[in-house]
């Protein structure tokens, strides 16, 4: 009963309830009664209970639709950069500090050592780090490791890690990232920003500042001819 | 006593270093294995030669090995059931073939062997459910990369496809076996069939379809993941290249995702001393009213109309004047008794046929409708004309009832 008062309140604050987050409300719910207990509380408060997905995370959400919410949620997603911000850039972050094998879903585990390792092997990581602007409280003579360290307390603040190891500074991946992809695949799937369908990969052939234009004679400029290839050096 | 396995097994415990050391891979004298040894476990069969120099351990001792210590490799096959289901099918025609013999010795044979069969495929069969109940929970162990948990997962829906397949073809095949043995009296068998196959192939089934459904969700996930990951690289990208960009216009489904209504209450903020007449409270409080959910509202449930079908009675058709004329000579007919009638002579006692129908169109009529009621009716042919091997016109039809079939009136 304790652990489902708990899951009540974790859903009034806005929480998104996972096993990896709150493990003991996400048993409550998942337990038939505690659900038609959280199903019932919400219902009598105007909300209802929702989930990220079949067996993701549990999250309060408004029951009815009124036009002035839909006006409201059309508003929002006009200046959809605010909720995307600074969280994408940091996922991201995190994604290309993992290399080939990026494990930023639920339940993954993230290693501050590594990530601190991986930045401070790469100039472009690095780089990137000291250009975020969002890691408040971040100060000039920080280095790239007080910077990721910076960067994984924030998502946890946001609920999107927790740190699972607090002597090794391990972190673990909520199941809040859903909730992320899920609007990233509603931005792909309604607007053209995201939409890859005419997308074919192909090489631009840019042309250079430094490289002569390549017009006919009847154009005024000469053809220039192919610079000869490199005679192979004697073996 | 020595005896051959004796011999075989021993050579095997001399040398189980070099054993173990061939299951990780392939042995030579390179490797650090003295030539007798290598000659001693050549001689017990228990390697095989691979390439120059090199040895590998025995496929069935590997295999022996693998399934006691519970080794599952990547991409391991699963033990294949579908030449085991062919040799049951083929010992069991030759059972049926040399029963009649009475040869006692061969039957006996050739049921034990049967037997040993289907040990072997319910052995292979529960090994296999083992094997992927233990890939699939612990998601093919410690994989590398996304990649590579794709391929397993391509491997092993191959796999199970392929076993499925196996599994519906023995379901055939031993209740084949079971319903010909059971005919032919051979209630061991057919008993031993039952028992130890037909009982179990269900559980097999459905756990097989466990697993396949377990690998689809798999290869779901890992397609998501994929999806998931490249819509983050490129709005990182967008968001780092567009600083202008702030969002997007969204023509809105009538159903809108649940995540877009996620929902919080207003923190509770306590205020010292609030006062009604307070400009900020007031402010403050038409705020969260705004913000409280809408209300629910109660719709009046009104019962849905209902409607009476109406349904016409069945309404007869208007009879014809053709049909009441057939209907006097259907009861003409019955009166003849088996008379011969003739249907012209019919027509010319009849006034109101002669108005209604010309004698050629009622002979026609008439022929038709008695032949469809099973009527025998003859033609009186016209003689040929000069030149005409046959008659080809007629001048009247006789009617010949036979017993009365056909010509009760139907009023």
């Amino acid at each position: 009963m304790r652990t489902i008062n708990s899951a009540l309140k974790r859903l009034g604050e806005g929480e998104f309830i996972c096993n990896v987050h709150y493990p003991e409300e996400f048993a409550a719910l998942e337990d038939p009664a505690g659900r038609q207990i959280a199903d019932r509380w919400c219902e009598d408060i105007g909300y209802r209970l929702a989930r990220l997905s079949e067996e993701g995370a549990y999250f309060m959400a408004y029951s009815i639709v009124t036009a002035d919410m839909r006006a409201q949620v059309r508003e929002d997603l006009r200046q959809v950069r605010n909720k995307l911000e600074p969280i994408v850039g940091w996922m991201e972050t995190l994604r290309q500090s993992q290399g080939q094998t990026p494990n930023i879903h639920e339940g993954d585990m993230l290693w501050e050592s590594e990530i601190g390792e991986a930045v401070r092997t790469s100039a472009v990581l690095e780089r990137r780090l000291l250009d975020m602007k969002d890691l408040s409280g971040a100060r000039i003579t920080d280095t790239s490791l007080d910077r990721v360290r910076r960067m994984l307390q924030h998502l946890e603040s946001e609920g999107y890690l927790v740190e699972a190891n607090p002597a090794l500074k391990g972190y673990r991946v909520t199941g809040k990232i859903a909730y992320l992809y899920q609007l990233l695949g509603f931005i792909a799937a309604n607007s053209t920003t995201l939409a890859d369908d005419k997308l074919v990969d192909q090489i631009d052939t840019q042309g250079r500042i430094d490289a002569p234009a390549p017009l006919d004679v009847a154009g005024g400029i000469a053809i220039q001819e192919p610079p000869a290839p490199a005679e192979e050096p004697p073996q | 006593m020595s005896t051959p396995i004796k011999d075989c097994l021993q050579t095997l415990s001399r040398h189980s270093e070099v054993i173990e050391q061939g299951m990780g891979g392939e042995i030579s004298m390179e490797t650090g294995t003295p030539s007798p040894v290598l000659v001693q476990l050549r001689q017990a069969s228990a390697v095989r030669p691979a390439g120059e120099d090199g040895f590998r351990l025995h496929p069935r001792l590997r295999e022996y090995l693998s399934d006691h210590l519970q080794l599952f490799s990547s991409y391991q096959s699963l033990a294949e059931i579908g030449s085991k289901i062919g040799q049951m099918q083929a010992l069991w025609n030759e059972l049926d073939d040399v029963r009649d013999s009475g040869d006692r010795d061969i039957t006996d044979a050739l049921h034990s062997l049967i037997q040993t069969t289907v040990f072997d495929i319910a052995h292979a069969l529960d090994s296999n459910i083992l094997f992927l109940q233990t890939r699939l929970s612990t998601r093919y162990g410690n994989v590398k990369s996304l990649d590579a948990k794709k391929s397993q997962n391509r491997w092993y829906q191959k796999q199970t496809a392929q076993l499925a397949g196996d599994l519906n073809r023995l379901a055939r095949e031993a209740e084949r076996i079971e319903r010909h043995a059971e005919e032919r009296g051979i209630a061991e068998l057919s008993n031993f069939l039952r028992r130890y196959l037909i009982a179990r192939i269900l559980p097999w089934q459905q756990g097989l379809s466990e697993m396949q459904t377990l690998i689809r969700k798999e290869i779901f996930r890992t397609r998501e993941v994929e999806t998931n990951h490249k819509l983050l690289a490129r709005m990182d990208l967008l968001l780092r290249q567009q600083p202008a960009w702030r969002g997007f216009e969204a023509d809105l489904p009538e159903e809108i995702p649940a995540f877009l209504l996620a929902a919080r209450l207003k923190p509770f903020r306590p205020h010292a001393e609030p006062l009604d007449g307070d400009r900020s409270i007031s402010q403050e409080m038409e705020l969260l009213a705004r913000n409280l959910p809408p209300k629910k509202i109660e719709v009046e449930q009104v019962p849905p109309q209902r409607y009476k079908r109406v349904i016409d009675p069945p309404r007869k058709p208007p009879e014809t004047a053709a049909a009441l004329m057939l209907e006097r000579l259907l009861k003409d007919l019955h009166a003849a008794g088996g008379k011969p009638v003739s249907l012209r002579a019919w027509r010319e006692r009849d006034q109101e046929i002669q108005e209604t129908m010309t004698a050629d169109m009622w002979l026609v009529f008439s022929m038709m409708a008695l032949r469809s009621r099973k009527v025998r009716v003859e033609l009186i042919r016209n003689p040929p004309k000069l030149g005409e091997h046959f008659s080809h016109t007629f001048c009247d039809a006789v009617v010949q009832p036979k017993g009365g079939i056909g010509l009760r009136p139907t009023r």
